[in-house]
């Protein structure tokens, strides 16, 4: 019974988040963690990028309106306009202020309409990493993070100008002896994301990432934003090529989406730790073989962070609690 | 970045979304609403509103009933807006753990699982002892033909009750081993049944007194029955419209319209909860509750509540004329003289149980997956089967406790066994109403990020409704430790009632200590990060 066999006593403890997806409350409250966890080390996954935009306009009475939810929300003060900006910064949103016109023209140019949420992702993303090394320094805290598929190319580089430690497609020592390889891309989903690449891509960026890897350099982690497929972390409901839900006899059809890659390279290097997110909804812990393999699932519209407190010891993984704080 | 965007909202400042990758929850709101309409027990209406004028005589039926839904629109809304904060499988396992501390959060919800599997048990034999009981008896009441009769008793015998239960527990178990599977049988079962008993009710109502007396007195006698009731004691009150055993009738009659808010137990799967948890427990309360509130109208217009009670006071003796126990279904079988409308009803309140079963036994399984999920209890019980994604481990917990439950209820005369989980229960509804209290105060950070707080006069709307449906419950639970008629108010129902809540908290203890020997803090699953 798993419930009563001791484990070795653990020397290092991970907090390890993933899918916050643009929400200032959910990064705070990771970086807030290591504290509160007492963790040594901070590990953030991918889809760092919010997914939508909340304009802020002036209306014809000259005060400012903005939508959050399915409320549009008229805004007299600066103090109000904040406090809005606060709420859809909480929620995964950016905001941009903007009169009707400039908003009309950006809204009807896709082109530069993506070009200002880049931006405003970007921005955010400084704006997260400054916060970071101000609340970490002093602390022996070492933060590290990675994009996922969802996320523009163009945060790769203010992951690598900031003092976080970049990821991507590299086999990073977060502690002595204790080692992560990590991989943002995924299979190819249905919104054909900007790191979405076919099953053969993502293996040949495994093996290229873990063809130095040898056991006698240590510890080995894994942290791959797609899960593993047929795992449980990767269980979401099918869906057409058009985003409709397939359905079997008026029921919504559940099926595995993880990467047949990425299982395969757990099966073979066997890390002891596979670190995964991706499906927001696959919220699970498994083993597979001698691996421990968890995706601590996202709740970010909610502002609730969830994540996984793992401790490690010389012997492997000590330890592991999944939480939403 | 993303190939398009869309704009969700037109003419007001729009919404853009980036074309990305997403969430997406399994049950619809169609899906949250029947279960919630199944958790509004009709069985146990059947069996709940005939016992009402024999306990409280003088009870009004359908005011009963009616008033029922106050307790049961306030404890809802408190259910809703936790509901729509937390959106997440587990229900007040969440709500309770994290607003006032894990030990109360298990505890409670500890409680809830064994009073609901329990239940299932009991709803297992119902399906032969009522539903097909029911149905055996009225079809031989109504041709005469004995071998029907003498079928409609030995359907009730023990063994048959356990054996036939034990293999609907079995099956309902099997179909929960698929969610879709689950919730399509569900579906269809409780569309079929809720139409037959519809028909059958309105027919009921009318038809009215007169042709249901004289359908009666083709079987048995209508007034002897009344005059046999008179006879072993039972004494009619000068008015079936008093006020105070109709308000002490609501206790029992809420035990069928409390449950409406099932839906939050399952939230994690619900999808767009804003807007599916208020309409699926709330759109139960008024269609389920709408259909018990006709069956009330039905059965004190047409049976007559003299009557009613007549025969729950004959069940059991030798001056009762009939071959299976008068709960509603057999009663207005009796009362149609159709065949027709015997089949309709009694297989209509068999395919409600067995929707019931499966709603009642899936919101069971997430709350014992959600405790593994926090390590609670062992990590096996979370598994999920690779093929079929159902949490197999959980699955079979609950079908164990089921059959525990359904043994208890066939084989000892442990009444209290039922009314003491009764108590469990309510009192899981009065820790929930403390936290409503509680929550926007002291755990103000979640509170304030949360989509939906709603005031009155500046009030947060959680803590007026947690107030409220605390002096509710609290009416409830007193009518169960103050009223002989519950059976709760004994020595035996207390230890039960008092046994389970220590063995939930003894658990919790006991679970916390052994993680922590293996590392685990199983504290830090409910902590609250600093949101500054």
């Amino acid at each position: 019974m798993g419930l009563f066999k001791r484990k070795p006593k653990p020397d290092l403890r991970l907090f390890f988040v993933t899918d916050v997806h643009g929400s200032n409350v959910c990064f705070r409250k990771f970086i807030n963690g290591a504290k509160a966890y007492d963790a040594q080390v901070l590990i953030l996954g991918g889809d760092v990028a919010g997914k939508r935009l909340a304009p802020i306009v002036r209306n014809a009475r000259g005060h400012f309106e903005g939508t959050l939810g399915h409320r549009t929300i008229e805004m007299e003060t600066e103090g109000e306009l904040v406090e809005f900006e606060a709420d859809a910064g909480d929620a995964g949103l950016y905001t941009y202020r903007a009169d009707r016109d400039e908003l009309e023209a950006i809204s009807g140019d896709e082109a530069e309409l993506e070009k200002l949420m880049e931006q405003l992702a970007v921005q955010r993303m400084r704006e997260w990493l400054a916060l970071a090394e101000e609340r970490l320094e002093g602390t022996g805290v070492s933060l590290f993070v990675n994009c996922g598929n969802d996320d523009p190319y163009s945060l790769d580089q203010v992951v690598e100008d900031s003092s976080a430690t970049f990821l991507e497609g590299k086999v990073v020592e977060v502690a002595e002896g204790r080692h992560l390889a990590s991989l943002g891309y995924a299979n190819e989903t249905p919104w054909q994301c900007p790191r979405d690449v076919p099953e053969a891509e993502l293996e040949r960026r495994l093996e290229t990432m873990l063809a130095g890897w040898s056991d006698d350099r240590g510890q080995l982690m894994f942290n791959c934003h797609c899960p593993p497929h047929d795992s449980g972390l990767d269980t979401a409901q099918l869906l057409h090529v058009d985003h409709s839900i397939v359905t079997e006899g008026g029921q919504p059809v559940a099926g595995h989406v993880g990467s047949t890659a990425v299982r395969s390279a757990i099966e073979k290097y066997h890390p002891m730790l596979s670190l995964h997110g991706h499906i927001h909804e696959s919220k699970a812990a498994t083993k597979i073989g001698p691996t421990l393999a968890i995706n601590p699932g996202s709740e970010y519209p909610e502002g609730l962070l969830r994540g996984a407190v793992v401790d490690l010891s010389p012997d492997g993984v000590s330890s592991y609690v999944l939480t939403t704080g | 970045m993303s190939q398009s965007t869309e704009a969700v909202l037109a003419e007001r400042p729009r919404l853009y979304t980036r074309r990305s990758s997403g969430l997406v929850r399994e049950m619809s709101g169609t899906a949250a609403l029947m279960g919630s309409v199944c958790i509004v027990n009709l069985p146990i209406a059947a069996v709940t509103l005939m016992l009402l004028p024999f306990a409280f005589p003088g009870a009004s039926m359908p005011l009963s009933v009616l008033l029922s839904f106050v307790p049961a629109t306030i404890l809802g809304g408190v259910y809703i807006l936790f509901g729509i904060m937390m959106p997440r499988s587990g229900g007040d396992y969440v709500f309770n753990g994290r607003a006032l501390h894990p030990a109360v959060g298990f505890a409670a919800n500890f409680n809830f699982v064994v009073w609901n599997l329990l239940f299932a048990g009991i709803e297992g034999s119902w399906i032969f002892t009522v539903g097909l009981s029911g149905l055996f008896g009225s079809i031989g009441a109504l041709s005469g033909n004995e071998w029907w009769t003498n079928a409609a008793g030995n359907i009730s015998q023990d063994w048959v009750a356990f054996i036939g239960g034990a293999i609907g527990l079995l099956v309902v178990a099997y179909l929960l081993t698929n969610t879709s599977r689950a919730l399509r049988v569900m579906k269809v079962a409780f569309s079929i049944g809720i139409v037959m008993v519809l028909i059958t009710v309105v027919w009921t109502l009318f038809i009215g007194r007169d042709t249901f007396v004289g359908n009666v007195d083709d079987v048995a006698s209508y007034s002897g029955v009344i005059d046999s009731a008179a006879k072993a004691g039972f004494e009619s009150p000068p008015s079936w419209h008093e006020f105070s055993p109709t308000l002490s009738g609501v206790a029992l009659v809420s035990l069928v319209t409390l449950f409406v808010m099932f839906a939050t137990y399952t939230g994690g799967e619900v999808k767009n909860v804003r807007r599916s948890i208020p309409i699926s427990i709330y759109g139960a309360l008024a269609f389920g509750g709408g259909v018990f509130l006709l069956m009330a109208i039905a059965a004190s217009h047409s049976f007559g509540a003299d009557f009613v009670a007549s025969t729950q006071t004959l069940a059991g003796t030798d001056a009762y004329p009939f071959a299976s126990d008068p709960n509603f279904n057999f009663v207005a079988s009796v009362g149609s003289g159709s065949m027709l409308f015997a089949v309709l009803i009694n297989i209509g309140f068999v395919l409600l149980m067995c929707a019931n079963m499966i709603f009642t036994q899936m919101a069971m399984t997430r709350c014992i997956f959600a405790w593994s999920m926090d390590r609670v209890t062992p990590d096996a019980v979370s598994r999920v089967s690779p093929r079929t994604h159902a949490p197999n481990a959980a699955i079979a917990i609950a079908l164990v406790g089921a059959i525990i439950g359904l043994a208890v209820f066939v084989f000892t005369s442990f009444s209290e066994f039922l009314g003491g989980t009764t108590l469990g229960f309510l009192f899981t509804f009065l820790v929930t109403a403390v936290a409503a209290i509680v929550f926007p105060f002291r755990r103000k950070e979640i509170y304030d990020k949360s989509p939906v707080k709603p005031t009155v006069l500046g009030m947060p709307l959680l803590s007026i409704l947690g107030v409220l449906s605390f002096i509710s419950i609290a009416a409830i639970a007193y009518a169960y430790f103050t009223n002989d008629t519950y059976g709760s108010n004994t020595t035996r129902a207390y230890s039960v009632f008092l046994g389970a809540w220590i063995v939930g908290f003894i658990y919790y203890g006991i679970a916390r200590l052994m993680r922590s020997r293996q590392g685990v803090d199983l504290s830090l699953t409910s902590t609250t990060l600093p949101p500054d």
